[in-house]
Parts: structure tokens; C-alpha cells; sequence
């Protein structure tokens, strides 16, 4: 049983999706579906008003988002099961304290998606904007678990204070990418902004491309890193296939920030110096 | 039944249950994933006195391993989750790592885990690291040639140990060429192993003895040198017996594996195969020798 909603163009103001969840709209009638209340700018408007509801019992269980998709915001907030899916460009803070499920942008994402991620899978096939699995404002710890993988570039600040899970970023990615860092993983397979791994504490930055390295760094290799080929095995499988050519090749290993507690690494295919 | 003029015996080898792990070890070439898994694998020959017994299942392509990098898989048996969970400690850490570029994976899900790696870390004095990927833990051991890679935990399945044939020649090399035939057919068959020196055994054993303390003793009805003394098993033409143990996944595998191993030895020198069994007190798998052979379709 899917649910398509097809939002109409014109809306000036953010429309705030977060309580669309897919496991409980794909469970409502239509009537029901057309009664919610979504926020537009401060004022509660029904869904009815905003979109075209369509049910179809054929395929799997799904919540698919269509037309102006661009000013919604919030979509998957919270999300704790079931598959949604933005046939277009995502607003921002999509996925922002996902907990499960998933979630198909099939066009770009605005800032902050995965914010405070803490469990289930984002895939991207554009590029995504700032903040990109980082925290929410004013705390210490960004995205907390789960996996984003991304078709296109990423902003600035990707994985921001990450705690845990995975981001994957077919592109490039901006100035400080896994600042702040805490743990988990961050695969990169272009190249990396300036300020990249500041402050870092643990966690792993692999990247193709790195022409900046932070003084806080310290060469730490040879690099053959049987864990790194464990998650380009599993990324080629999750269809992420521009890593493939990473396989079984020599990189460069550093560890930082030495300003922090050092124990962070940086792994890069291509050092230019 | 007769196949190739070798007589089986219309009788049952008897099988139970043991407690199961099956390891993927991996190398950077696959003559050093082999050699650590044959490590491994050590002196697990039979559950009587080793505590454990394994074997390597074979060898698995570099595609179909964690970390892309050819591997063997090996198998080790023991009768207690307990144990097993001892087993795989001591010989993950003195056997798996320690040898050149190796990494250890689990290659069995299952309901029950044993945390080694969450235990082996500590090896790394507080330099150890970890990585969680799509709810697995792999622990980061830093070592000379680099890190060595280890899941955190492995499964304990329910396995069958104790399938077995008795092979007897009408001499030494006939039997043994025959026995070491069904131990390549016994490697061939996915999830099964013989545990014993190249897959057979010269000694068969009979529980208990004469003597107070000893469990398992020389079975004198297949010994050549004593059928003057006693009820011998050996016709008056045969001068040598081969034992093989198999232990197996499941019942199934270990069917197969009994099955290939007797058509593997049905070949000229042989007289007669036959199995070990305890009248049917000590397990709960009784494997008819001809119900096996029917099953494979002989």
C-alpha cells in the first residue's frame, strides 16, 4: 500500500511535514490523510488544502512525496519506521532525529539533513547542503547512528561532532568536514574542504582527495586498512560503486587532532601536497 | 548391499548434537589465510581429548569474504557453548593473530553469540578501536603489519558431530588409499569436516576401558594384531581398518558427506565398509548406511 502526495508549486513558506510519518499515514484513509494538520509559516493548515492524495495498493508500503517538494521541511523527522520516499528535492532538516526506516531523496537535500540522526538509512541522489549529520544546535554530539549516502556533494560541516554510523559522499565535501568529530565513519570520494578534521577526537575520515592537511595531523601509516575494504565492500553492495576503484589500493594514514585526544584518522587516496 | 563388489554393512552410524562455529579467515594471499586457519584448527582431532574438534571446510573466493581478500573457512565442534566459546578464544588469539596479515570473521549467524572479539581487544593495551557497520562490531587491533580486523562476536550453532564410517581393506594401502579418497569427497561437501590427520583415523575407539581413568580405548574388534584374542570384525582376508569421523552443520550435511565418502571408497583393495554405533544410547541421529546411499540416489 503506497501514498502519494502531490504538493502543488507556490508555496512561499516551508511547510513543516515532520507529522507525516509513513507507517501511520500509510495506514489512514484518504479522508483522514486530507484532515491532517500541516504548519505553513505560523499558521495550521489542513493537508487537503496543501496536496493531491493518491492511494494505490500496489507495491510495497510506502509514502512517496511529489510535485513542489522543495519547501518541505522536516520530512521523515523522527521517523522510526516504514519508507518514504521525495520525488524531487528535499527542504531542509529532512531526516532530522531519524530513528529508523527509509528515506529516497531522488533529487537534492537542503541543510541539515540527518541532523541528529540516530538510527536507519538516507540515500541522496543529489548533493545534500550544510550541517549534513551533525548535531542539533548547541549540543556536543551530531548524528548519533544510522547511514546517509549520498549521489552528489556535500556542504560544509558533514558530520559535524558525529557520534556514530556511516555518511558516504559520492562528491566532494566542504570546509570542515568531521569537525568536532566523536566517532564513526565518513567516506568521502572526492575531495575534502579546507578545515577538514578539526578538533576531531576519534572516529575515521576516508577521502579520495585531501590538499590541505591540518597541522594537528601526524603521518601514521602504511595504510592497509582491512576495515576500510570491509566498508567498500559493503557500499558497493549498497550500489555506491565509484568507491570500487579504492580497492585493495595504497593510501596515506594520519591521526589527529593532537590539539583533541589525537585518536581520529584521516585516510587518503590522493595526498597533494 | 554390495557397490563395486565393497559389502555395506546394513547398519547405523550414530551421530549427536554439538555446538558449532564457522570462521572466516582471511589473508592477504591465500596460502596465509590457510596457514592460519589450519592453525587454528591445531590439534582438534577428537572431542574425547582435545575438547573440541575442527577442521577446515575449504577455501572462499575473495568476492565472497568481508573485507575482499581470499580467505578459508573452518569449523570447530565442541559439546558445550561453554567450551566452544574457550575454543575460540584461545585459538583466534594465539593462532589467528599472530599470523601475517590475517583478519576473523563470523560466517555463522545464529541465536546464540560468544563475544571474542569484545575480549581479544584488551591485546591492544587501550590502543584498540572499533568499527559498527550495518549492526556488526569489527575491533581494530593494531599490530606490526598493520591492524588486526576481528568481528565481536560469533555464532554458536546447533551442529551434528560423530558421523562415521569404518572402512577395512584387504591391506594397508588399499584401505588408506580408499579412506583417503573419502576424506577429499568429506572436504568437498560444504559445512562438513573430518577433524582427524588428513581426514582419517587409525585408531577407532570404544568408550571406557579396562583401566579407572581412561575414557576411550583402542576398539580391539577392528585390530588386526588382536583378532586371535578376541571377537574380531575382520574377516580372515582383511588385514586393515580406516575409521573416518564427520561433523556437519546439520544431520543433512553430514548424511551427504557419509554418502560421498562411501562411494568415494567403494574401490578395489576395500571388502567391506561399515559404521560405529553404541546400540542406539548415545545420540539422537542414527545415519543407515543404506538409507543414506538411497538418499543420494544409489
Amino acid at each position: 500500500m503506497s501514498v502519494t502526495l502531490a504538493f502543488e508549486s507556490g508555496n512561499s513558506l516551508a511547510v513543516d511535514v515532520r507529522s507525516l510519518q509513513p507507517d501511520v499515514v500509510t495506514g489512514l484513509s484518504k479522508g483522514e490523510i486530507e484532515k491532517l494538520p500541516l504548519a505553513v509559516g505560523r499558521q495550521s493548515v489542513r493537508l487537503g488544502d496543501l496536496c493531491k492524495v493518491k492511494r494505490s495498493s500496489r507495491g510495497r508500503e510506502k509514502l512517496i512525496l511529489e510535485g513542489d517538494t522543495a519547501c518541505l521541511s522536516r520530512a521523515g523527522s523522527r521517523m522510526q519506521a516504514g519508507n518514504l520516499v521525495i520525488a524531487g528535492d528535499a527542504g531542509e532538516l529532512t531526516g532530522v532525529e531519524m530513528q529508523n526506516g527509509e528515506i529516497e531523496v531522488c533529487g537534492s537535500a537542503g541543510d541539515c539533513l540527518g541532523l541528529a540522526m540516530q538510527g536507519g538509512l538516507i540515500r541522496v541522489k543529489g548533493n545534500v547542503g550544510n550541517w549534513c549529520g551533525a548535531g542539533l544546535p548547541g549540543q556536543i554530539k551530531g548524528m548519533l547512528g544510522g547511514t546517509i549516502l549520498v549521489g552528489g556533494d556535500a556542504g560544509r560541516e558533514l558530520g559535524a561532532g558525529m557520534r556514530r554510523g556511516l555518511i558516504y559522499i559520492a562528491g566532494d565535501a566542504g570546509e570542515y568536514t568531521a569537525a568536532h568529530m566523536l566517532s564513526g565513519s565518513i567516506f568521502v570520494a572526492g575531495g575534502l574542504g579546507t578545515g577538514s578534521g578539526l578538533d576531531m577526537r576519534r572516529g575515521s575520515l576516508v577521502a579520495g582527495r585531501l590538499d590541505n592537511l591540518l597541522p594537528g595531523f601526524r603521518p601514521a601509516g602504511p595504510a592497509d586498512n582491512e576495515w576500510v575494504q570491509i566498508y567498500l565492500r559493503w557500499m558497493e553492495n549498497a550500489g555506491c560503486a565509484p568507491l570500487a576503484h579504492w580497492m585493495g589500493r595504497a593510501s596515506h594514514r594520519f591521526t589527529g587532532d593532537v590539539l583533541e585526544s589525537g585518536k581520529g584518522e584521516i585516510i587518503v587516496y590522493d595526498l597533494i601536497e | 548391499m554390495r557397490i563395486h563388489n565393497v559389502l555395506i554393512d546394513n547398519t547405523f552410524a550414530e551421530a549427536f548434537p554439538m555446538w558449532v562455529s564457522r570462521l572466516i579467515i582471511t589473508a592477504d594471499t591465500p596460502r596465509l589465510a590457510f596457514q592460519a586457519a589450519q592453525v587454528a584448527a591445531g590439534m582438534a582431532i577428537s572431542i574425547i581429548g582435545c575438547g573440541c574438534e575442527s577442521g577446515l571446510e575449504g577455501e572462499i573466493p575473495p568476492g565472497e569474504t568481508p573485507d575482499g581478500r581470499p580467505g578459508h573457512i573452518l569449523l570447530l565442534f565442541s559439546y558445550s557453548p561453554e567450551k566452544l566459546e574457550e575454543h575460540l578464544f584461545q585459538r583466534i588469539g594465539q593462532a589467528v593473530l599472530p599470523s601475517a596479515t590475517s583478519a576473523c570473521f563470523n560466517g555463522l549467524k545464529a541465536e546464540k553469540m560468544a563475544r571474542v572479539g569484545g575480549k581479544l581487544r584488551y591485546f591492544a593495551d587501550g590502543f584498540q578501536s572499533s568499527k559498527l557497520l550495518d549492526g556488526i562490531r569489527y575491533w581494530r587491533l593494531p599490530v606490526a603489519d598493520g591492524e588486526f580486523v576481528v568481528e565481536e562476536s560469533f555464532g554458536l550453532g546447533q551442529g551434528v558431530g560423530g558421523g562415521n564410517l569404518i572402512l577395512i581393506g584387504s591391506n594397508r594401502s588399499s584401505a588408506l588409499e580408499a579412506a583417503e579418497a573419502a576424506a577429499e569427497a568429506i572436504r568437498t561437501t560444504h559445512g562438513a569436516i573430518a577433524p582427524f590427520p588428513g581426514g582419517v583415523c587409525r585408531s577407532p575407539s570404544k568408550p571406557g576401558s579396562k583401566y579407572k581413568n581412561v575414557r576411550a580405548s583402542t576398539n580391539a574388534v577392528f585390530c588386526p594384531t588382536l583378532r586371535s584374542r578376541v571377537e574380531t570384525q575382520l574377516s580372515a582376508d582383511a588385514e586393515a581398518a580406516y575409521e573416518l569421523v564427520i561433523d556437519g552443520l546439520t544431520e543433512t550435511i553430514v548424511r551427504q558427506a557419509m554418502a560421498a565418502a562411501i562411494l568415494a571408497a567403494c574401490r578395489p583393495g576395500v571388502l567391506r565398509i561399515t559404521a560405529g554405533n553404541y546400540g542406539g544410547t548415545l545420540g539422537p541421529y542414527h545415519l543407515y548406511l543404506h538409507k543414506i546411499l538411497q538418499e543420494a540416489g544409489f
